[in-house]
């Protein structure tokens, strides 16, 4: 066989490797190195990018998710005692921060796994029962102790506003018919045939202008410099939807309305090759696209478009696409991310254009409802609350409200500090701008991920905060320059240090400096997009920043040694 | 051409440079820590930065390109204050010890810190490091001091093509590293030191450091190892080789070395040298004066050409010397004493590509270039294992397939290196090459494959290879090769469809009492196909030695006088007398092999060797030991005693190619220039003095200046006739080249052979003298090894001897298991000639019944075991296929 197809099958291997052993064994990376003829260090350099992909076998492995919500709950200090706690434990016991743990929304997410175990996810642990998780996972526990934490089963969740565009539904028998009747577009092969109409609703839309990391309308103007043959559509239904705290892309999107929407998308733009990326884990999704898209190539809406399904890591350090086109062409040759930098991938030697299965999903209600209707509503997203105000959750909501009346609707605003805006590549936001539309788009280049909005409580030292936003950058950089390897670090010791007293005059200063160096000279984006929130803390919170450098003070009573 | 401002000066630029490549155009400096011109541009570390005014953006000079109306700034007040920063931040990462740190003189990113007075103390540092690797006994990594500029990971996977170092992890930690972290000798790292060279700090470094100043210089010159030919300098500090370097601007190998050319020429400083001339007295060797050695040495060759003529007397030159030296031993062999006994181990290596191919063809040397392997399409390995006998022509038929997708075919009995890189490795039983070549022609011609228009028009006598060819359907060689039919189909339709395809060949191939057979059918299916005279394809014997072709070239053959003019022929011999003023003897001389079987039979009576091993690389070392001992003259001269010297009666003090000027030609024809690094040791001389003094005490003198040397060698050679010093000074030249105008030839036979038509030679497929039997039940092929050279006179004084400082058996797991044999072992391996003893290498490597040894090992003599059988025009012993039994002891 060519070696390039047998090369395209590496992440299956590795992932079924994985799954039969525990760990990816060095004799098994020998052996599918010596099957693909890859170099070893090339399947070793794959493997350690992603924690689904483990090169050292443990007893014991807890992840504790370090994403904003759970750190925000405490779940770094979580890591360091649970180290300390299992250090008893009989065998290897590995505790690490993990990021992308499905159900992060409902803070402190754990997952739990080993030898000899199955995985198991906990969530809205706090920290006041770790004795118990202790216990359970010394094997200690008795019968008299109550089960510590159970996994939830996720329901639908509500719909905030009637404009309902996502077409949540979802069950996994669903059949078209079903989707149908749900309200799922009838019109696919109008849509098809009458393209002028349906460009027109998506132009009306104005759905291309939302996602900021998704400028479809440019990336397709690109595109179409090139030939058919050689355009390509991904749709990456893995993060967004972890990001979401979803346990999969079916339970958010209807698998039909993501198939549809690409293939409207494919005719509409001339693309001959679609392919979706899911989480390895995700098999739920997996199967009901696959189900969906053979009832689709039944009844032949498919045409000649050929989509394929693919699974690989959830989560991917940094770029994430990037990683994403290297897993569907089957290896991460380690510069991909870098050479990549400011221009999409091609993958698979095409031009790739990349969108979300969100947006997929509402291409057939848009087509069906006219795409002025959209626009008017401001559209929708699938909006995760969470934070200090009281019960998190993940729900549609309309762009056009602000996110003070989100929070007030959600909990209440008393005693917030602040709101914080989508996550690792937002920022915090004082009161004084609760009035921002939940659609905002601050122009500067912040977005990315699905919204959340996290709701930060008065008792938040906002210095601390903004040291562990910094630790976060640097975790979400892939490290391939040298601004986005060493400033997240160097930014996150240098709040360290103004929130432990030791901070200089010109600390603060250094920080701006360092950060606007970083974003002027990284190789990609992410970096830029990480620290930024870090600028808008010093901004909106100089107050509590100043009082940490020239008082040695911590307002908010977190640096409590150092508080008056 | 592009208009655009470089630090306010208006420049005009070709589109397609990158804005660094401008500026080092204009002599303006911008620091890079991650960039090299062989090397995709990374943007890594972000401190090329430039400032186009025009719209205040800051930009990599590396990796962005020149746009009209650009105005750049290479230095503003902004790039200033982010380099600083970035300096910082890597200094935040990074051991503030250069003090303490090997390659301190060295580093960039040290000087560069100078240069913005970053002092490393600025940023709080992040308290963690990056582990250490020290496993390994010539490359030791220090990844605390990685700043992660990917270059060592680029260079391996572009341009050594072995991919053994990645990166791993992602943020903070990112960093490059083996795989599973393991030693790299470990993983699929061929150790050839490139990652090392170019590591901008003192993150990967050589190991032990030989010095931590600053070199007092360094001198250009050609590796001695093998016939890649590889261009490199030599550091020199306090008279001693402190080190290697490649990538001269200009040469064809860049900045390519293998792990022999980086860490294999130390040996130059080793205390064994011999440093004056030594005379045998009963057992011991005692120190003598060079007059009293050239005077008895002269005196006793008179004596015995006296009592029995010239043809007493024998001498081997050497592929290891200069193309001056081995036309002065020639010289000085037919025209000082009157004999053509004169031969080197060329006999025993490509003996048979001279025949087989200047039958094709007319003249016999690797077609093609190395710098045009990567534009094949497919290429066709065979009896080689390049990776280890020549790396820097694997590297490049890696990057073929690795970068340009050419398809790669092995026809080898063992698993290679090189297999990884393969399309299709077919593997068939040692020793019958002419039955697979055969039909895989056939196939071509029975499928109408073969380029009906070059077989018409350029050659002659293909009837008669059909004819042959009739005998040998896939189908029916499949019992003799092993090899599956339709696989041979697949390999000969891939062979003849590609628009460019080459084969590559070496002593697989030749070692065999039917080598020039193997030779001829491997000429045959490239002219059947037409692969020859265009770029990518061609016929390429890989010759082994660093001027085992120029050897040749030279006339340091029994039956050739320089540029292949045979000795039979009267105008030859006219030629030679009108220049050299003495008649050159009409008979052929003798071969290696027939000058030790002449001893025993008391014909010859006194050999000269320079600088070879013959006791340790000939076949039936037993055969050779009785006859060095039987001589009543044996002179060696060389840089270290040898197995060979150790029976000599004089011992003279050779220098080595850094102690002295000359050429050597390389595998790919390519003349080039040594220089003197350093001064001999002791009263050393260069084989070319020696022999000018003992001529001239015989009565003829010799003018050894090695630039009149090589005048006297254009003149009668014509395609050395454009070759001279001063050209060369600039880089090599491929011949022929005629005259001084000539640019050299890349490609031979573009147009016409030198014979005018190629010529078919059909042959049959002959059976190997010994096949496995009851007794002797296994086929024991030799070779070699990366680390180790030759009989290792060289490479075990060096450091590069610590990887594989002994000799093992290699050995399939079921033949291991059938003898209880468990790896490491101690074995006892013996022929129908002799026993050795060795150490078991279990390994799936060698196929069932197959043992492989390298004949490295003076003692592990492997050569103790091979048959003396030869073929009937080469001469070349067999040495791939003896018949052996192997007991665990
Ligand atoms: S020594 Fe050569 S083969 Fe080994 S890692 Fe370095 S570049 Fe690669
Ligand atoms: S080891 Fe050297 S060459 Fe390799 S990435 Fe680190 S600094 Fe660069
Ligand atoms: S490939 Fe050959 S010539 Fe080049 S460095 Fe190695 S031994 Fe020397
Ligand atoms: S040299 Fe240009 S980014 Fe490193």
């Amino acid at each position: 066989m060519d070696n390039n197809a047998k090369r395209s099958g590496l992440m299956e291997l590795l992932h079924d490797a994985t799954a039969r052993k525990g760990y990816l064994a060095e004799e098994v990376v020998e052996e599918i190195s010596f099957q693909l003829n890859l170099p070893s260090s090339h399947i070793f350099g794959l493997a350690s990018q992603f924690s689904e992909l483990p090169i050292e076998k443990v007893d014991l492995l807890v992840k504790v998710c370090a994403g904003p919500c759970c750190a925000l709950r405490g779940s770094l200090d979580l890591v360091k005692t649970l180290k300390v706690e299992l250090s008893t434990f009989k065998g290897k016991v590995r505790v690490e921060e993990a990021y992308g743990l499905p159900y992060w929304h409902l803070p402190i997410a754990l997952e739990v796994s080993g030898r000899g175990r199955k995985e198991k996810i906990f969530h809205a642990f706090d920290t006041g029962k770790i004795t118990i998780l202790k216990k359970t996972l010394l094997g200690e526990a008795t019968k008299e102790d109550p089960a510590p934490i159970y996994a939830l089963e996720l329901k639908n969740f509500a719909s905030f506003s009637k404009d309902n565009y996502s077409l949540l539904s979802v069950k996994e028998e669903g059949s078209l018919k079903h989707y149908r009747q749900q309200g799922g577009m009838s019109g696919l092969e109008k849509a098809i045939t009458d393209s002028k109409k349906t460009r027109r609703a998506l132009d009306q839309s104005g759905l291309a202008d939302f996602y900021i990391n998704h400028p479809l309308s440019e990336d397709l103007n690109r595109l179409l410099q090139f030939k058919p043959s050689d355009r390509m559509i991904i749709c990456d239904a893995g993060s967004r939807e972890v990001e979401n705290g979803l346990s999969g892309m079916a339970a958010s999107y209807n698998p039909y309305a993501v198939l549809e929407g690409m293939l409207v998308i494919m005719n509409l733009y001339g693309i001959s090759q679609g392919a979706i990326y899911l989480p390895w884990k995700d098999i739920k999704s997996y199967k009901a696209l696959n189900k969906c898209l053979g009832d689709l190539t039944k009844e032949g809406f498919t045409k000649d478009a050929r989509i394929e399904i693919f699974r690989g890591p959830a989560h991917l350090a940094c770029m994430r696409d990037i990683g994403v086109a290297a897993v569907i062409e089957g290896r991460m040759l380690g510069d991909k991310a870098a050479e990549a930098g400011f221009t999409p991938p091609r993958v698979l030697g095409k031009e790739a254009l990349q969108v979300s299965a969100e947006t997929l999903s509402k291409i057939p209600v848009i087509i069906q409802r006219g795409g002025a209707n959209y626009k008017k509503s401001g559209g929708t997203a699938l909006i995760t609350i969470t934070g200090k105000t009281g019960k998190s959750r993940v729900e549609e909501a309309p762009l056009s409200i602000s996110i003070g009346e989100l929070a007030q609707k959600r909990g209440g605003l008393s005693a917030l500090k602040a709101l914080h805006l989508h996550g690792s590549s937002g920022g915090p936001f004082p009161p004084e701008r609760f009035g921002m539309k939940l659609g905002y788009r601050p122009g500067e280049g912040f977005g990315g991920t699905g919204p959340q909005v996290l709701a930060i409580g008065e008792d938040k030292c906002m210095v601390r905060w903004a040291e562990y936003l910094a630790h976060l950058s640097g975790e979400m950089c892939c490290g391939a320059c040298i601004p986005g390897r060493n400033t997240p670090g160097a930014v996150e010791r240098l709040l360290g240090d103004i929130a432990s007293g030791k901070a200089k005059q010109n600390t603060m200063a250094k920080i701006a400096s360092l950060i606007g160096t970083a974003s002027e000279t990284a190789l990609c984006p992410q970096v830029r997009m990480t620290l930024k929130p870090i600028l808008l803390a010093m901004e909106y919170f100089q107050g509590e920043f100043m009082a940490h450098v020239e008082e040695k003070s911590c307002p908010a009573g977190e640096c409590k040694s150092k508080s008056k | 051409m592009t208009s655009l401002r470089i630090n306010g000066k208006p420049v005009k630029a070709k589109p397609g440079i990158t804005l660094l490549e401008l500026a080092q155009k204009q002599g303006i400096e911008i620091p890079t820590l991650c960039h090299h011109p062989a090397l995709t541009p990374k943007g890594s570390c972000r401190l090329c930065l430039v400032e186009d005014e025009t719209t205040g953006e800051l930009f990599t000079s590396c990796n962005t390109y020149v746009t009209g109306g650009m105005s750049i700034l290479t230095d503003s007040q902004r790039v200033k204050q982010a380099r600083k920063e970035i300096l910082e931040l890597i200094f935040a990462q990074h051991p503030v010890d250069c003090t303490v740190c090997d390659s301190a003189n060295y580093c960039k990113l040290r000087r560069y810190a100078a240069d913005a007075g970053v002092q490393g103390n600025e940023l709080p540092g992040r308290g963690e490091f990056l582990p250490v690797f020290d496993n390994n006994p010539l490359i030791h990594r220090d990844y605390s001091k990685c700043i992660g500029c990917g270059i060592c990971v680029r260079a391996c996977r572009e341009i050594q093509g072995a991919g053994a170092v990645e990166f791993k992890g992602s943020g903070w930690s990112y960093r490059p590293t083996s795989s599973f972290n393991k030693t790299m000798d470990g993983s699929s790292c061929e150790l050839c030191g490139l990652c090392v060279s170019l590591c901008p700090v003192g993150a990967l470094i050589e190991k032990p450091p030989l010095h931590r100043g600053v070199e007092d210089k360094r001198v250009r010159t050609v590796c001695p190892y093998c016939g890649c030919g590889c261009n490199l300098e030599l550091r020199i500090a306090g008279g001693k080789v402190i080190g290697v370097r490649a990538d001269i601007p200009g040469s064809w190998n860049g900045p390519s070395l293998c792990a022999k050319g980086r860490y294999g020429l130390f040996f130059v400083n080793h205390p064994d040298r011999l440093t004056q001339p030594l005379r045998r007295e009963g057992e011991d060797l005692t120190e003598i004066s060079w007059e009293e050695a050239i005077k008895e040495i002269a005196g006793k060759i008179k004596e015995i050409i006296k009592e029995s003529g010239p043809s007493a007397v024998g001498i081997l030159a050497s592929a290891k010397t200069t193309n001056e030296e081995n036309y002065l031993i020639q010289k000085f062999a037919r025209a000082a004493i009157g004999t053509n006994n004169v031969d080197h181990c060329a006999r025993l290596c490509h003996s048979p590509t001279v025949a087989g191919l200047a039958g094709a063809f007319g003249s016999a040397a690797m077609t093609n270039s190395i710098g045009d392997i990567e534009e094949a399409e497919v290429i066709l390995v065979t009896g080689s294992n390049t990776t280890v006998n020549h790396p820097v022509i694997a590297q490049a038929i890696k990057r073929a397939v690795l970068h340009r997708g050419a398809r790669l075919l092995i026809i080898d009995p063992r698993e290679l290196p090189l297999s990884r890189y393969a399309t299709i490795h077919l593997k068939p039983r040692p020793g019958t090459d002419v039955a697979w070549l055969n039909s895989m022609a056939q196939t071509i011609v029975e499928e109408s494959l073969h380029n009906k228009k070059f077989i018409q028009e350029r050659t002659e006598g293909f009837e008669s290879l059909v004819e042959t060819l009739k005998k040998y359907p896939p189908e029916k060689t499949e019992k003799i090769t092993g090899i599956p039919a339709e696989q041979l189909r697949q390999v000969a339709r891939a062979y003849a469809q590609a628009r460019r395809a080459s084969i590559f060949y070496a002593m697989g191939i030749t070692q065999h009492i039917r080598g020039t057979d193997n030779v001829r059918a491997i000429a045959n299916l490239a002219m059947l196909c037409g692969h020859l005279g265009k770029p990518g394809t061609g016929i390429n014997p890989l010759r082994g030695q660093n001027n085992v072709q120029g050897a040749c070239d030279m006339g340091a053959l029994p039956d050739f006088l320089p540029g292949y003019q045979r000795v039979d022929s009267k105008e030859a011999r006219e030629k030679f007398r009108a220049v050299w003023g003495r008649e050159v003897p009409s008979e052929p001389g003798l071969t290696v092999g027939e000058m030790m079987e002449a001893t025993l039979e008391g014909k010859l009576r006194a050999l000269l060797v320079f600088g070879e091993n013959p006791m340790v690389t000939d076949a039936e070392s037993s055969l050779v030991e009785d006859a060095l001992k039987q001589l009543d003259l044996l002179v060696v001269q060389d840089i270290f005693p040898t197995e060979t010297s150790a029976f000599a009666h004089y011992v003279l003090p050779g220098a080595s190619f850094a102690e002295k000027e000359g050429t050597f030609t390389s595998t790919e024809r390519r003349v080039q220039k040594l220089n003197k690094a350093l001064e001999p040791p002791g009263t050393a001389r260069t084989d070319g003095e020696t022999i000018a003094l003992l001529s001239a005490e015989m009565g003829y003198h010799i003018q050894h200046q090695p630039a009149e040397v090589m005048k006297e060698i254009a003149t009668l050679v014509s395609t050395y006739g454009g070759i001279d010093y001063r050209r060369l000074d600039k880089g090599g030249i491929q011949w022929p080249c005629a005259n001084p105008q000539h640019p050299g030839t890349p490609i031979l036979h573009v147009e016409s052979f030198p014979r005018g038509k190629g010529l078919f030679q059909p042959v049959d497929y002959q059976p190997p003298v010994e096949s496995p039997d009851h007794k002797y039940p296994l086929i024991l092929s030799t070779g070699r090894i990366l680390y180790q050279y030759h009989s290792r006179t060289m490479s075990k004084r060096s450091p590069i001897d610590r990887m594989e400082p002994q000799g093992f058996l290699e050995i399939n797991p079921t033949d291991a298991e059938k003898m209880g044999i468990r790896d490491g072992d101690a074995v006892k391996v013996s022929s129908r000639r002799g026993k050795i003893v060795s150490r078991a290498r279990v390994s799936a490597s060698a196929p069932a019944g197959v043992v492989f040894m390298s004949f490295h090992f003076a003692d592990e003599a492997v050569n103790r075991l091979t048959s003396s059988a030869r073929d009937p025009l080469a001469k070349i012993p067999e040495f791939k296929v003896s018949a052996v039994r192997v007991e665990k002891i």
